[in-house]
């Protein structure tokens, strides 16, 4: 069964949809889950969450890519519980270091989040494919630079590179974002 | 919290994006292939120790060495070299002599290398010494003045130094004979100090060093520099000292500093990381990359690296910790 019936499935609701999407991309939630949660629990819960919630939005959404816009959702909810878990101090052993990441975004950027995931965009589509896909598999599917190297053929060195300049750009980026913003 | 900030931020960018780098977890692939900017280039050791050498020369302007220059010296450098036909490198080169003198330029567009002789010329601006409009470039040195032996294959540079243009205006000659040439800052011959990239054996360069040296074994290393720093280019005088020495590698550049030899301090500058136990300074410098790694902040050996923005900077820091003492 393609996306387009298992789409179908949603809007008849029956709910052999689950099921469908469950068998066909379950294992893709799992790791994206599970690359930004590390209890167990949470991941499952997180899943679930998303089945849910892919139900409750189809219809009267119609996604045009099924899978991306389920990962966006599997992704998002187990951001919210990152952020929860981080809130009552849970270790919440993401796979990403929050040290990484921490001064990407500019302190006291009042960009709103929509400008900001726009702002993300355009600065990505600017950069070098590889240095793209790298920092996307890094920080949108939270994959252990160990891994990225492995899918890339690169070596773990090289990863943390291209990670480093990339998040050193987008800085820059964002910090002209928020000036030409004030 | 900025940093999941940011992580919700980059839940929200375009499909496109995220399809692009989608990966099916289940049949892993490499996509190394597909990547064709992967493999390094190679630059050539000849376009590294350019910029190093410029770096040199900058950095005496900055810190110049008490031994033979008044406080109102500054540096040209100068070109020395001879022009060999190569295919190769010549993006590097033309890069590079986008920042000098036209004959570089006309050099790069005949995609040709320099190979020769490199010197970073000081010339003195006293009061006296005002008069020179231009240096003089002969084309042979007193007997006394010719190294034994003509260093080989060091790269140049042409700097033009913004508060001296008047001392500038040397051009390359048309005829090189392999042996170093003297610039003068007047008509009156009075000689200033020269900066010298001399080939050197391993043995060699520890001698002239005044620190211990550790010799490099690894597959892409091409050879010592010892920068020597001398009057009118006689390396082998006795008020001649070597203030350098670069290990040249194939896309890029080491080079131990002795900042006792340097009346002021050499402020590192650039983002920093934190690297087994060290603190390493990174920038892009004409769109390669420099690190500078200061075990001390304020004296004793800098070491500076320059590579092809390809090379990996966890590889060249390691470099830099297999090169220290």
């Amino acid at each position: 069964m393609d996306d387009k019936d298992i789409i179908s499935l949603f809007r008849k609701r029956d709910e052999n949809a689950i099921a469908e999407i469950r068998a066909r991309y379950g294992k893709l939630c799992f790791y994206i889950a599970g690359n930004i949660l590390s209890q167990r629990e949470d991941i499952e819960e997180c899943v679930s969450s998303a089945y849910y919630e892919l139900w409750n939005n189809i219809p009267p959404n119609m996604p045009d890519d099924l899978r991306t816009y389920l990962c966006r959702i599997v992704r998002n909810i187990a951001i919210k519980r990152l952020e929860y878990n981080l809130a009552k101090k849970r270790s919440p052993d993401f796979a990403v270091s929050i040290d990484e990441i921490a001064d990407c975004v500019p302190a006291g950027s009042d960009l709103s989040d929509h400008d900001l995931s726009d702002a993300i965009s355009r600065f990505l589509r600017e950069q070098d494919e590889k240095h793209r896909k790298v920092f996307l598999r890094r920080y949108w599917y939270g994959d252990t630079v160990s891994k990225i190297a492995e899918y890339y053929g690169i070596k773990e060195k090289t990863v943390a590179t291209y990670l480093f300049r990339t998040r050193k750009k987008l800085k820059a980026f964002l910090q002209k974002e928020v000036y030409d913003h004030e | 919290m900025n940093e999941l900030r940011f992580l919700e931020a980059l839940g929200g960018i375009d499909d496109e994006l995220i399809r692009e780098a989608y990966i099916d977890i289940e049949k892993p692939v490499s996509v190394r292939a597909a990547s064709s900017g992967m493999n390094l280039y190679v630059i050539g050791s000849v376009a590294a120790a350019a910029v190093i050498s410029v770096g040199a020369a900058a950095f005496y302007n900055s810190h110049r060495p008490e031994k033979l220059l008044s406080e109102s010296s500054v540096i040209v450098s100068e070109d020395h070299g001879e022009m060999t036909s190569a295919a190769t490198d010549n993006e590097k080169t033309s890069s590079l002599a986008e920042t000098s003198a036209a004959p570089e330029k006309t050099t790069a567009e005949h995609n040709e290398k320099y190979e020769g002789t490199t010197s970073a010329v000081i010339t003195e601006t006293s009061s006296q010494q005002q008069p020179a409009k231009s240096t003089e470039t002969e084309h042979s040195l007193p007997e006394n003045n010719i190294p034994t032996q003509p260093p080989a294959e060091t790269p140049t540079e042409t700097i033009p130094d913004p508060a001296n243009k008047e001392h500038t205006t040397a051009a390359p000659p048309d005829d090189h004979d392999g042996l170093p040439e003297q610039t003068t800052s007047s008509p009156g011959g009075i000689p200033g100090a020269v900066f010298t990239q001399l080939n050197v054996s391993f043995d060699e360069a520890k001698e002239k060093f005044a620190h211990p040296i550790i010799p490099c074994t690894r597959d892409d290393f091409t050879g010592y520099n010892a920068g020597i720093v001398s009057q009118n280019g006689n390396t082998s005088s006795s008020e001649a000292f070597c203030l350098s020495v670069t290990y040249v590698f194939t896309d890029g550049s080491i080079t131990l500093t002795d900042r006792s030899r340097l009346n002021s301090i050499n402020c590192p500058s650039g983002d920093t990381i934190e690297y087994r136990g060290r603190t390493f300074y990174i920038e892009d410098i004409w769109g390669e990359t420099h690190i500078g790694y200061y075990p001390a902040l304020e004296k004793g050996i800098a070491y500076q690296a320059l590579f092809s923005p390809e090379h990996d900077i966890y590889d060249i820091m390691d470099m830099m910790i297999s090169v220290e003492f």
